[in-house]
């Protein structure tokens, strides 16, 4: 027979102590919820901002939304994934307001006229987090945006294209631009990279 | 293209996906700094709207329970004098010289402790003269003055006077057990910040010092019928008819009014106001009677009844006509009948106001009177039976027809009315104010139209020019 759930005793939950705390405007419980967070939440923010300041920039303004709308937590799904999607809108709005995301993207067309199907063959996954970090970073902030919301937060071309304010033929055409435009990237910086290498030998 | 590489199908997708999807490192210290600090601005900015909002609504609560207070309070009779049986004074050897409208001790007395009494124990002085003890013992002190709100003034002969012959009653009085007298009317003092128009205007107006302030707006009316007075008076044609439905019962009752009003606000917290409204009214009510069979008009298909009614456009002749359900030439017993009455009116209202307003910032309190000219037309006038006492009758084969078309033309009727407001100003140019307040539509007593009430609600939105 099921439990009724009035007779259900709550399980201790140190989680959802934390969180009471926080709503009580509890400092350090602020503290120690920020620091369980801050360092994959400043991960996410640096694969989307230009710069290390810039990621820093959003992680501030994302905490801030985070604390301002922590009541608002249903304790529906996992918090971290509450407080990733909480901090991402805050950062896309950001974009969004800067006009910078959405801006027609100058690339040499050139450069890119490697095929598609190629990837494939010169996909490294060997590559250092740090480096494709950089590699990302470098991507003009249209592909930049695109690629880490499909590639990494898996969001469909029609979820993209809602919230980026964009027709969904845009963003495919973006994505395909971004990955051939971060093949470029990984390119250079290999070479950079080899480079280096021959140079200590 | 995008479905064979979906989310993830791509090996770069994957790569980043596997390289960058966890990736994690430590922002500066001073991110959390920046984030403590805008996480306390934000606490302090929501406490902040949060106490506005709720002084608002205790705001809107107080002035809600104010008007509401005034509009509905029943009509008070004034307080008797203290001199009146309750009190036991009536036993007073000397007459009480009535207070006159120029003493100024008027409120005061009644309002303040008896001059012979102890201030700080009202009762030491009322037990002192209770007969037993020296009946004289409590002198009024040398140069009492009379207190008022302001301290004292200076007495003068007349309020001397007044004091004399309080104390003399006090002594003569006989009266075994006198309990203190409770002041019946408190003298009314009113806070600081609600200080008349003139002075804390320049506040929130500090812009514009002027000595009026002119606006227009616009006004939604929302009223209820209170009170029908039909005249005690015979039809003016002594027309005697055979069956009278005068009895009436309210039912339903609706004023929707709109228009434009404009007026002036003076420095000195004179409010002048008037404009023009379109109102649309509608009165259903029920008029029931009896009727006898022995004045049937007709006697073949349906049997038909002349009756008569009121309305709000004067007494209306009408013929029932009730469907036997079996047919017969024999007459049924009389039987009590009921029939549905349902009047719309549109009017067009050209009020005038004078008014007085108190100002606190942003808030202003006023009340308002005056009068009104509506020429009212009957737009339409529905009858219908709505039930028959009667088991040889056919209530859903019943049938009304008014002897007359109703009047198509304008009837100029003079009102007057009351209200009571409150006016919140979120910008100087701009006013938004509810009223409360009652009309009474006000006819000419030879005239056999009623005299009706309402009670109405109001809201005005306003721009001052």
């Amino acid at each position: 027979m099921r439990t009724p759930n009035f007779l259900k005793i709550p399980p201790n939950n140190p989680e959802k102590d934390l969180l009471d705390r926080c709503l009580k405007h509890d400092e350090r419980a602020c503290f120690e919820f920020y620091g369980r967070y801050k360092d994959k939440m400043f991960g996410m923010c640096l694969r989307y901002a230009v710069d290390h300041n810039e990621a820093q920039e959003f992680l501030q303004e994302g905490f801030i939304e985070v604390f301002r709308v922590l009541k608002n937590y249903r304790n529906e799904g996992s918090l971290e994934g509450w407080v990733r999607r909480v901090i991402l809108n805050v950062l896309l709005q950001k974009l969004r307001s800067q006009k910078r995301a959405n801006d027609p993207i100058q690339y040499d067309d050139d450069l890119l006229n490697h095929q598609l199907e190629d990837e494939a063959d010169d996909a490294d996954s060997t590559i250092e987090p740090q480096v494709l970090m950089k590699c990302i970073q470098n991507l003009p902030e249209g592909y930049r945006t695109i690629l880490n919301l499909y590639a990494i937060e898996k969001w469909t071309h029609k979820e993209i294209a809602e919230k980026m304010d964009i027709g969904i033929g845009t963003s495919k055409s973006q994505l395909n631009r971004a990955r051939k435009c971060l093949r470029k990237e990984l390119e250079k910086e290999k070479q950079v990279y080899g480079r280096s290498l021959q140079e200590r030998e | 293209m995008e479905d064979h590489y979906k989310n993830g199908n791509n090996p770069m997708d994957d790569m980043l996906s596997k390289g960058l999807g966890d990736y994690a490192q430590a922002p500066g210290d001073e991110a959390w700094a920046a984030i403590n600090a805008g996480r306390k601005a934000g606490i302090a900015s929501s406490n902040r709207r949060f106490l506005i909002l709720r002084w608002a609504a205790i705001l809107l609560l107080f002035c809600s329970a104010v008007l509401a207070a005034m509009y509905w309070r029943p009509i008070q009779h004034e307080p008797e004098e203290y001199s009146s049986s309750q009190d036991g004074i009536q036993h007073s050897k000397s007459p009480l010289k009535q207070p006159t409208s120029k003493d100024s001790t008027e409120l005061v007395l009644e309002s303040t402790p008896l001059p012979y009494q102890d201030e700080s124990d009202p009762g030491k002085g009322v037990e002192s003269f209770n007969g037993t003890n020296d009946p004289r013992p409590h002198q009024a002190p040398e140069k009492p003055g009379i207190p008022t709100r302001d301290r004292y003034i200076k007495p003068t002969r007349e309020t001397e006077d007044a004091q004399e012959d309080l104390s003399e009653i006090a002594i003569n009085m006989d009266i075994p057990n006198v309990q203190p007298i409770e002041p019946k009317w408190k003298s009314v003092s009113f806070p600081k910040w609600f200080a008349p128009m003139s002075s804390t205007t320049e506040s929130f107006l500090a812009p514009h010092k002027r000595t009026f302030h002119t606006y227009a707006g616009f006004s939604y009316q929302d009223a209820r019928l209170g009170k029908v007075n039909y005249q005690k008076l015979p039809p003016p044609d002594a027309h005697q008819p055979d069956h009278e439905l005068y009895n009436e019962r309210l039912v339903h009752s609706s004023r929707n009014t709109m228009g434009v009003s404009m007026g002036v606000q003076l420095a000195n917290g004179l409010i002048l106001e008037t404009g023009v409204y379109q109102s649309t009214s509608t009165v259903t009510q029920i008029h029931t009677g009896r009727f006898d069979p022995k004045n049937i008009q007709k006697l073949d298909d349906k049997h038909e009844y002349d009756a008569q009614i009121r309305t709000a456009g004067g007494y209306r002749d009408c013929q029932v006509k009730l469907k036997p359900k079996q047919p017969s030439h024999n007459p049924p017993k009389p039987f009590d009948v009921a029939l549905e009455k349902e009047e719309t009116f549109n009017s067009i209202d050209i009020p005038l106001n004078l008014g007085y307003g108190l100002q606190y910032d942003r808030w202003m309190f006023s009340a308002r009177a005056g009068a009104d000219l509506s020429l009212i037309k009957q737009k339409d006038l529905s009858l219908t039976v709505s039930e028959v006492n009667s088991e040889d009758y056919d209530l859903s084969l019943s049938d009304i027809e008014l002897s007359a078309p109703i009047s198509a033309s304008f009837k100029s009727v003079w009102g007057m009315h009351g209200w009571v407001s409150a006016e919140y100003r979120p910008a100087s140019y701009l006013g938004v104010q509810a009223s409360l307040g009652s009309s009474l539509e006000w006819r000419k007593s030879t005239s056999n139209q009623p005299q009706r009430s309402w009670r109405a609600a109001e809201i005005i939105v306003k721009w001052y020019l």
